[in-house]
């Protein structure tokens, strides 16, 4: 199956139009894939993106370009169950997912 | 506070910033585009999908009521799903929004207007951004 979606980059100009993610601390709740990652990622210090769905997230890692691994983690996480650690990001990106 | 929300607002730093992308409680489009030529072929959604999304911009609401975020910028935007085939998008619609029902003529006058390798099925979703700022809770300022 192939779908390509937002070539237009209509979501990442309205992420940016939203906050400067320059040089921040970056939690993405429900990130699937690592679609709308790839587009940000580059400019955060770090990202931690969180999905409830395993195989998603096993995607996503297996395709995360290797410049990006130094600081972009991919885990499957229930943010309404599992701890995240107090006061450590600068921006929380929800994705489609509330 | 709703829990996630509560999650998120533990998890940012002060100052810090919450951005919600999510779909407009509206039904997206269907068209075709073929040679510098756009045909909208309909609407497609659910009312379970609506419903959600009203509920999620409700929680929102409630936080920014509650004095836990505020309010700091909102835009609109279509995020648009490029298909090559009807086929395409169909095996895609069961494995990812298998809760919306295809109306049967239209899925018909895609095929017909899209022949094999001539053109693009394209899915245009209504979605909103908005950034909210973290404040510091109820009566107790930023």
């Amino acid at each position: 199956m192939s779908v390509t979606i937002d070539p237009e980059g209509s979501e990442t100009r309205a992420l940016g139009e939203m906050v400067d993610l320059s040089g921040t601390d970056v939690l993405e709740v429900g990130c699937g894939d690592g679609r709308l990652t790839w587009r940000y990622a580059d400019l955060a210090a770090s990202v931690l993106a969180i999905d409830t769905a395993a195989d998603e997230v096993e995607k996503a890692r297996e395709t995360t370009p290797p410049r990006l691994r130094p600081t972009l983690t991919f885990e499957v996480v229930d943010i309404t169950e599992d701890e995240l650690p107090p006061a450590a990001y600068d921006v929380a990106i929800l994705a489609h997912s509330l | 506070m709703v829990d996630a929300l509560s999650r998120i607002h533990r998890s940012l730093r002060r100052e810090g910033v919450l951005v919600d992308l999510h779909p407009q409680p509206t039904n997206s489009t269907v068209e075709v585009w073929q040679e510098g030529r756009i045909s909208q072929l309909g609407h497609i959604g659910s009312e379970a999908d609506v419903r959600d999304i009203l509920e999620a911009r409700l929680r929102l609401d409630q936080v920014e009521k509650d004095g836990w975020y505020a309010i700091e910028r909102r835009r609109v935007f279509d995020l648009i799903f490029h298909f090559s085939d009807v086929d395409e998008w169909l095996t895609y619609m069961a494995e990812k929004e298998p809760e919306i029902e295809l109306p049967e003529e239209l899925v018909a006058r895609a095929r017909r207007l899209l022949p094999a390798a001539e053109g693009e099925l394209v899915i245009r979703e209504p979605a909103r951004a908005s950034a909210l700022r973290r404040l510091s809770g109820p009566g107790v300022g930023t």
